[in-house]
């Protein structure tokens, strides 16, 4: 451990790799606790593959992947909102298969990019170690985003994922909510692309705020909690890969993994539910 | 006579080809207390749906204190029969009640507006959580109450937005018997400054509350309390339903 807090101090990717994950842990800590309490997981998995059809056309095109990311992920979060306000009957189906034909566009425009093959592994699982620095003003940058939104509008929001017929009858643009929800939603997807890569999106996104879950009882308490959590398991995932070599977002991943099904079970034998 | 709160003309409800409700006009007016009876499945809960502007209707039109119910739903509160949240939601039954001052006396462009609830807003609150006797869960978990309280709850949140007219959708149906009548009491006090319309399956219980019953099967029909007996019961459930008899 002091190996790693030293080669911390003289490295500067390993700097980047920690603010990166102290950075996402926002996000996610804040977001993922509006995903567990809404139960939308499975939405915020499709938004995260799909966007690799955004990331797969940028590439061909000579663009950012990171901006085509951006926009496939906030496309994916309007398609998806507009299923479920219109389409509720086939909700599930539409939305397993957004999941699938993202992906499948993504791989068929990557294989196709001129020039230099990027590393399709790296979106798939991200690289945290090459995170460069104009990337972590952009995350920085989302993370204010969704904290101005959340703090303007978390009565607003707190009542759609409540409960949404009752915030439809007070008058709150509950459909609007909604969309801007998952919208956010997206964009926190983005910001854990570079760090975990967009399969392991979902954990960090979901796992902390579950986490956090069996301990407090408010929304934002939740979120507060997540977010520390998060960026505990994003430092013992990085001390632990670096000595290792090991790739450092699945090492987070299974880190942050473990320690829900330790504080399940702790939760479990206090009497909750788990 | 001052004009009906609510005016119901030639409405007709499907769910997909399925027929709920078939030509239903009525007129509810200020400070009745109004029951709204019927077989499972025979529409009451679709009707009030339609009063609050949750569905649309495939036939006729409907006009709450003169507009359209979506222009008027923040004049109305209503506890639904089914909470439809989960249970283990991290909320406190401040906070949910709180939810009922959401966009108090907002309209257009002011519900965009961000903002937090006022000292006013909590003191209204905890007047609601007093007037259903529930004061003293104010600080509990919404996932730790009992059927009754969680009742009481949704119904404190409801008035928490001080409407004018009050609808619930079976509010006893997931109760303690015994508690039924105190919820009914308690409406009955309320029904001196609401509008109350109450769905409800058992026409003997609320015929002794109520002072207009409405049947609906459909088709609806309406009846002062004293004209209910047997005749209509049958015809309404299509059999015989044993009765207890009372006097007004």
């Amino acid at each position: 451990m002091m190996d790693f807090i030293d080669a911390l101090t003289r490295y500067s990717f390993l700097q980047g790799a920690l603010i990166a994950g102290l950075l996402t842990s926002i996000g996610c800590g804040v977001m993922g606790s509006y995903v567990v309490v809404k139960r939308i997981a499975f939405i915020a998995g499709s938004i995260a593959h799909s966007v690799l059809g955004g990331m797969g056309i940028a590439l061909y095109m000579g663009s950012d992947p990171l901006i085509g990311a951006l926009i496939a992920a906030i496309i994916a979060a309007l398609l998806i909102g507009g299923i479920r306000l219109y389409w509720k009957q086939q909700e599930d189906t539409l939305i397993g298969a957004l999941w699938a034909i993202g992906m499948a566009i993504g791989v068929i425009f990557i294989a196709k990019s001129p020039g230099y093959q990027s590393d399709l592994t790296s979106y798939l699982f991200g690289n945290i170690l090459l995170v460069p620095h104009s990337s972590l003003w952009f995350m920085a940058g989302l993370d204010v985003v969704l904290l101005a939104i959340v703090w303007a509008y978390h009565r607003q929001l707190l009542a759609v994922v409540f409960d949404e017929e009752h915030a439809r009858l007070r008058g709150i643009p509950a459909s609007f909510f909604y969309l801007l929800l998952l919208v956010m939603v997206a964009l926190t997807v983005v910001l854990l692309i570079q760090v975990v890569g967009l399969i392991l999106v979902l954990a960090l996104i979901t796992l902390p705020a579950a986490m956090a879950g069996h301990y407090v009882n408010s929304l934002h308490r939740m979120m507060w909690l997540a977010t520390l959590i998060g960026m505990l398991m994003s430092f013992i995932g990085l001390a632990i890969s670096y000595p290792t070599d090991l790739p450092t977002g699945p090492v987070i991943v299974l880190v942050t993994g473990l320690a829900y099904v330790l504080s399940s079970l702790w939760h479990h034998l206090r009497g909750g539910n788990a | 006579m001052s004009k009906p709160q609510i005016t119901i003309k030639d409405l007709s409800y499907r769910y997909g080809k399925l027929k709920v409700l078939e030509d239903i006009s009525m007129q509810v007016n200020a400070g009745e207390f109004l029951g709204i009876v019927g077989p499972n499945a025979g529409g009451k809960s679709t009707l009030l749906k339609l009063i609050l502007g949750l569905l649309q209707p495939v036939k006729g039109r409907i006009e709450v204190f003169d507009k359209a119910p979506e222009d008027s739903r923040h004049r109305l509160g209503y506890v639904p029969q089914y909470p439809n949240f989960s249970r283990d939601f991290p909320i406190s039954v401040e906070q949910a009640v709180l939810l009922g001052r959401l966009n108090h006396n907002k309209t257009g462009w002011q519900r965009w507006l961000p903002g937090r609830y006022s000292a006013s807003d909590k003191a209204i609150v905890k007047q609601a959580l007093e007037e259903v006797e529930a004061d003293n869960l104010i600080n509990r978990q919404l996932g730790s109450l009992s059927g009754g309280q969680l009742q009481r709850v949704l119904l404190a949140r409801a008035l928490a937005s001080e409407p004018e007219v009050l609808l619930l959708d079976e509010p006893t149906a997931n109760i303690d018997q015994r508690l039924e009548s105190d919820i009914f009491d308690l409406l009955k006090s309320l029904n001196d400054r609401m509008t109350i319309l109450v769905v409800s399956h058992d026409v003997a219980f609320i015929s002794s509350y109520v002072n207009r019953v409405a049947c609906v099967n459909q088709t609806l029909v309406c009846h002062h309390t004293d004209a209910i007996d047997g005749d209509v019961i049958h015809n309404l459930y299509g059999e015989d339903v044993r009765m207890v008899a009372h006097k007004h």
